[in-house]
């Protein structure tokens, strides 16, 4: 940042204003020098929705008129967090502001707090909503970094509506898959087991954007003298084109998915799968098949705790972001993209010979979910909110791998920072030169690959033990949640008798909800101390998404409210340690000795169990 | 022209001078806030017509006491407070300070131009 002098001044109301002057001597306010209390209410009526906003970034903080203002009508339990460049204006709020206002703001000078805060608040802000605060006078600070700063906080709120969007589509099919394809998982080696198998040599990525049917033909040149990493999307386009990848990549969870493998027989390639992947597709490739972990749930760290680390590969919501972080682990340079358009290149979604080919994109949806970036090639190309978070991760990994040559031979889509662009034919002439061998190299290492002969046994056990302690509660669940019902009638019971001016206010329900909140504490400690030994409160929780551990409501929220918390609450919880411990005593007998595993492994069963009903 | 012709020409030119400081005064208070509220842009072009205003505001001023200096002496004192105070805008506007014409505008010449057509008035 450049050098910024601040001057304070007295206003004509007797407050004080600051005198910004910046490089080349131009001078000016960051506050009326009249009234500036006033002309920060000004500012903030301009933000209605502030009044039930879950979150507010502010980016300039000033004087913090403005924040002050704010606080007199953001909800009481919404913090603010301000970001802003300079130091000494910083400084100033640290020493003056009260402390009051100080438990309520957060103050910040770089994007890193925008994510964080993003992140811990995305519940909450996903049901109240995210304002961005400008103060315009303090932006002129630094017009560049509040630039970069808007630019970084809307990627990173792509980057979490997909990530929610995908939670709540699919976190219970992916708790199920988790479980099903548990026996899979403790028998298969990790990707791990590849770890710098092919250092210093190079891998080509082949994902399905439509530029992938402008130089799928010349991937043939590649076989044997780089490792070809396709995502599942794309292994129909190469089978079609003749070609057999050597690494075929899957992690997503749904029954599309699986649509996309069906009919297809492996010969040579292996799978590297996420434990979360629709469990029809692990048995096609039984015997060549890699696993690895790249999501960061309660639930998947347990289960990887208990099987064991199997190598874990970087989330970001998309398989070529997984190929990507196999690539990088096989020790591959370069790493070669192609049908990585991140964009509708021609107005298609997806390559010819895909299962998606005839996919064309809808232009009534430019308005609501698209947006146009930089195109290789020059000019500009329309992509959705999803590609673009998956580009913005693309180039955060990018930006992590200073010492690897990335090489997009895409041929189209958006430009992607921190790529090298080539045509895939100067690609292959210049780096595919050499043959090596690489899918006997694969093999040698899975077979190498010494399972635990008692891993399957511990596993069974410590998922029993789990699914009893969910049992013990069960009962205890239901206790709470029927007090809260009585609560409920006599609370309404009370309601009546207060307004034909009976009884004093709630005197009847009170007496009895000191009883429930009682008791509800009772048992969130309870599931507390379970949890410290078996992660059931994180198991729960995310069963339970929508609900999340939700603290009680204060003695002054209104009655009728404290109960529906603590029946909404409660109610979740008891919905889900019933499906856990039902799930987790399945999943335990699949893991019995006498191969309850193998005998219910019938595709119609997998299929059936895809549609889990809680 | 007749003397009395062009009496009630003046008279006339004076009520629609009268009516635009009225305007202006608005104008200049909702540009003022347009800025205060961070819509710079909105704000920026707002001024833009203000201004216009004020140049038609002063060539009908000009002409009115060119034409009869004597009886709209009221009108002149309002110039020369308006004239003061255009300085401080065109600094403002020029260092793209957008504060400060907020303050300008709002503060220094509504003010002046409310002073003029409603006296007393308690902003």
């Amino acid at each position: 940042m450049a050098h910024v002098a601040i001057e304070f001044l007295e206003t004509k109301n007797g407050s004080t204003t600051a005198r910004a002057t910046v490089a080349g001597g131009s001078a000016f306010l960051l506050h009326s020098a009249y009234d500036p209390e006033a002309e920060a209410e000004r500012l903030v009526a301009g933000y209605p929705s502030l009044a039930n906003a879950g979150g507010v970034i502010c980016l300039g903080l000033g004087l913090a008129y403005h924040i002050e203002a704010m606080l007199r009508v953001v909800p009481a339990d919404t913090k603010i967090l301000v970001i802003e460049v300079n130091d000494q204006l910083r400084e100033r709020f640290a020493q003056h502001a009260s402390t009051s206002t100080q438990k309520k703001v957060i103050v910040a000078k770089d994007e890193a707090a925008a994510k964080g805060y993003l992140s811990l608040l995305r519940e909450r802000l996903q049901e109240r909503g995210l304002v961005i605060v400008e103060h315009s006078a303090s932006i002129r600070l630094d017009p560049e970094f509040y630039e970069h700063l808007r630019r970084r906080i809307r990627d990173h709120i792509s980057l979490l509506v997909v990530e929610l969007n995908t939670l709540k589509t699919v976190s219970h099919i992916m708790h199920a898959n988790n479980l099903e394809n548990l026996p899979a998982v403790i028998a298969d080696p990790g990707i791990k087991a590849l770890k710098d198998a092919f250092r210093g040599r190079p891998a080509v990525i082949v994902a399905a954007g439509p530029s992938l049917s402008k130089n799928i033909d010349l991937l043939e040149a590649v076989k044997g003298r780089g490792v070809i990493i396709c995502v599942g999307t794309a292994w129909k386009a190469l089978l079609k084109a003749g070609l057999r990848p050597d690494l075929v990549v899957t992690l997503d969870a749904t029954e599309a998915n699986w649509r996309l493998f069906a009919g297809l027989t492996p010969t040579e390639e292996f799978l590297c799968y996420e434990p979360q992947v629709h469990p029809a597709i692990i048995p096609l490739f039984e015997g060549r098949r890699f696993v690895f972990n790249s999501l960061k749930s309660p639930l998947t760290a347990w289960l990887r705790e208990l099987c064991g680390d199997k190598g874990y590969v970087e989330p970001g919501g998309s398989v070529a972001i997984a190929a990507f972080g196999i690539a990088c682990l096989l020790g591959a340079n370069p790493i070669v993209f192609i049908g990585q358009d991140l964009a509708y290149t021609d107005g298609y979604t997806h390559a010819k010979g895909t299962a998606y080919e005839d996919r064309r994109f809808k232009p009534t949806e430019r308005e609501l979910y698209c947006l146009e970036v930089p195109a290789v090639g020059g000019g500009t190309v329309t992509t959705t909110r999803n590609l673009y978070s998956f580009l913005t991760r693309f180039e955060e990994l990018f930006a992590q791998e200073k010492d690897r040559l990335i090489i997009d031979a895409t041929e189209g889509g958006a430009l992607k920072r921190g790529t090298k662009v080539m045509t895939l034919r100067e690609t292959i002439d210049f780096h595919f030169t050499e043959e090596f061998p690489i899918l006997p190299v694969i093999a040698n290492l899975h077979r190498k690959h010494q399972p635990d002969p008692f891993l399957r046994e511990r596993v069974r056990k410590e998922l029993d033990k789990t699914a009893r302690e969910y049992m013990r509660l069960i009962p205890e669940l239901a206790k709470v949640l029927s007090l809260a019902a009585k609560a409920e009638e006599l609370s309404s019971i009370a309601e009546r008798f207060r307004t034909v001016h009976l009884v004093g206010q709630w005197t009847i329900g009170s007496g009895i909800l000191a009883t429930l909140k009682q008791k509800g504490q009772q048992l969130t400690r309870q599931l507390r101390a379970v949890n410290s030994e078996h992660r059931l409160l994180s198991l729960l929780s995310l069963l339970t998404p929508e609900v999340e551990l939700k603290p009680l409501l204060t003695e002054d929220a209104p009655l009728p409210a404290q109960i529906e918390r603590i029946r909404k609450v409660y109610a979740s919880y008891l919905q889900a340690a019933k499906y856990m411990c039902k799930e987790l005593e399945r999943t335990a007998a699949r893991l019995l000795p006498d191969g309850g595993f193998e005998r219910d492994r019938t595709l119609e069963h997998i299929l059936q169990n895809q549609v889990v009903k809680l | 022209m007749e003397n009395a012709t062009a009496r009630i020409l003046l008279e006339e030119l004076r009520q629609r001078l009268e009516e635009l400081i009225r305007t202006l005064a608005t104008a200049s208070r909702e540009v003022a806030g347009l800025l205060q509220e961070g819509a710079v842009a909105r704000g920026l072009n707002g001024l833009q017509e203000v201004l216009e205003a004020f140049q038609h505001f002063h060539r009908g001023l000009d002409f009115l006491l060119l034409a009869d200096g004597k009886s709209y002496m009221f009108l002149a004192a309002l110039k020369e407070k308006l004239e003061a105070r255009y300085p401080l805008l065109y600094e403002a506007l020029e260092a793209g300070d957008t504060v400060t014409l907020a303050d300008v505008l709002s503060y220094e010449i509504a003010e002046t131009l409310e002073d003029y057509c409603c006296p007393g008035k308690v902003n």
